[in-house]
């Protein structure tokens, strides 16, 4: 497995893979420091606000950016012809684990940048309001365990149809659909997955006055089934993807 | 003779169609071995097996003289060097990173890689990226990822494959000094038979995945004699001794074209013409190209 791991990152090199897990969190960084309310005064519901557009900015972002992620970290097998190779040199498994682990990492990097980019903004633009820490760290658990989802998902795609573009595809109308999934009886978001980042929110708008433009939000409490079906979802699109990879003939 | 490649009643099925019906391979070591067949006779399916790419529906795989089987396959296979169908290489990557993660991959000390990009004429490409190179540069890249380690056993599908004439009398070079330049056995497929003549010592012919015929290539070639010029000063005189013994002589560029005979048979010929006075000159024989060998194997089927 270490062998394994070390062939990966040789052949992430130049993948530029990095640049885009910086770069997800940078344009959420960028969105939300835009649309965020500005000096400490303006509400004191400040900090609350940005973590409540982070999962809409998540639900339209990460379907697409998980299959680029995805894509890449196979497509660049079949496009070298390197499975028939890879397979005389080291076990599917090891290949796999290899994968999994890369992938995972940098899943595992982008949700905490974005996490870390979102207290920083708060910082930086002086809010005083205090989140509670395990309110933070369940968003950072939730934007993990949906990114890993997704993540998984586009993999086995990937690897069962061989083209990148159908996972591609899946990953932007995916990300659409789970767009539009917030704004539909909250039922109808549970049976879209890529849109999770949304209905699993701890922070919600309370209030909204059109005519003085003030919004107030809150915190609600944990969604841990929800959360729990998510995290099910992504062991389970991990199993299939270890069995397509196991299966597929070269 | 010691082997190391051999197979036992190796097959694969899929659905009803046999791709590989009960093939007895015998690569003796230290040799060229040329599997030759056409397209869709099932040397890559073989070549696969034997890489354990793919799992033979009935048989076994005999590789450096141990039953390959699941918890053995790496062990085996990191003795031995394979290049299937199209040349591998990552194209965002130059040669000498793609040979680095195959090396590691491997276990190789990477002070071997400039030893095998010296042999397939690759050092001055080394640092370009893998996209960059023509398909030639691919395919010698492939072979050099092959032989990285010294490999006791090369496993080459079709390596000529869209090569220009150059590259493959390059690669044909390559492979027939393989054997005394690293001692490793070569197992090389191809469906153009005519190049197989110049690599080869050893041959197996594939057909809708069957066996034909597996030998010295010598012994293909004595067991399917070709015909004969005889040529002499005057056609005429030799033409009715010929009819005589029921040989209907063709004249081509000014010899006499006989049918394939028997050592005796010719030998008694040719004293006839002689003896009537027709001034024989010479006698050429002609060797069957393996093209025509294929040829009327896979139409009669009557060899082994």
């Amino acid at each position: 497995m270490p062998r394994s791991l070390h062939a990966e990152f040789q052949k992430a090199w130049r993948r530029h893979d990095l640049l885009i897990c910086l770069l997800l969190p940078v344009i959420v960084l960028l969105w939300s420091g835009y649309s965020a309310p500005d000096g400490a005064g303006s509400t004191v519901n400040a900090f609350s606000a940005l973590f409540y557009s982070a999962p809409v900015m998540n639900a339209i972002l990460m379907p697409v950016g998980m299959a680029v992620l995805a894509n890449r970290l196979w497509d660049v097998e079949i496009k070298g012809s390197f499975p028939k190779l890879l397979y005389t040199l080291q076990s599917r498994g090891s290949l796999f684990a290899a994968k999994a682990a890369l992938g995972f990492g940098e899943v595992f990097l982008i949700a905490a940048l974005e996490t870390a980019c979102i207290l920083a903004v708060g910082r930086w633009k002086g809010y005083t309001e205090v989140i509670p820490p395990v309110h933070i760290l369940y968003f950072f658990v939730c934007t993990l365990a949906v990114c890993t989802m997704l993540f998984f998902s586009e993999l086995l795609l990937s690897v069962l149809l061989t083209n990148p573009l159908p996972a591609l595809c899946v990953g932007v109308v995916g990300a659409l659909v789970g767009l539009f999934s917030a704004f539909m009886p909250p039922v109808v978001s549970l049976f879209v997955p890529w849109g999770y980042f949304i209905p699993l929110s701890s922070f919600v708008l309370v209030s909204w006055d059109a005519d003085a433009r003030i919004a107030v939000y809150g915190m609600r409490d944990f969604r841990w089934l929800l959360l729990f079906w998510a995290i099910l979802l992504a062991a389970g699109f991990f199993l299939f993807t270890w069995r397509a990879i196991r299966q597929k003939e070269v | 003779m010691q082997t190391v490649i051999e197979t036992k009643s190796l097959c694969k099925t899929y659905g009803r169609q046999k791709a590989v019906d009960h093939v007895e391979l015998h690569v003796p070591q230290g040799s060229v071995y040329g599997f030759i067949g056409p397209n869709g006779a099932g040397k890559s399916t073989t070549m696969k097996m034997l890489l354990g790419l793919i799992h033979p529906t009935e048989g076994q795989v005999f590789l450096l003289g141990q039953e390959m089987t699941e918890r053995n396959r790496l062990a085996l296979l990191r003795q031995t060097g394979s290049l299937i169908e199209t040349p591998s290489g990552y194209l965002h990557l130059t040669g000498q990173e793609n040979l680095q993660v195959v090396a590691d991959l491997k276990g190789v000390p990477r002070r071997d890689i400039a030893r095998v990009l010296e042999i397939v004429d690759l050092t001055a490409d080394r640092n370009r990226k893998v996209g960059q190179y023509s398909l030639g540069m691919k395919q010698r890249l492939g072979i050099a990822m092959a032989l990285l380690g010294s490999p006791k056993l090369l496993i080459l599908d079709e390596p000529t494959n869209g090569l220009d004439p150059a590259g493959i009398q390059e690669m044909r070079d390559l492979i027939a000094n393989m054997p005394a330049a690293t001692g490793a056995t070569v197992l090389i497929s191809s469906h153009l038979l005519g190049e197989m003549e110049q690599m080869v010592g050893f041959v197996g012919i594939l057909h809708q995945g069957q066996l034909l015929f597996e030998g010295s290539l010598r012994e293909l070639q004595r067991h399917s004699r070709g015909s004969f010029s005889l040529r002499v000063l005057q056609p005429q005189k030799a033409a009715p001794v010929l009819k005589g013994r029921g040989i209907a002589p063709r004249l081509e560029k000014g010899a006499l074209t006989l049918p394939p005979l028997r050592d005796e048979e010719l030998a008694g010929l040719v004293r006839a013409v002689a003896e009537s006075g027709a001034g024989v000159v010479g006698l050429t024989a002609h060797s069957k190209s393996l093209e025509e060998i294929f040829l009327s194997l896979t139409q009669t089927q009557e060899v082994k």
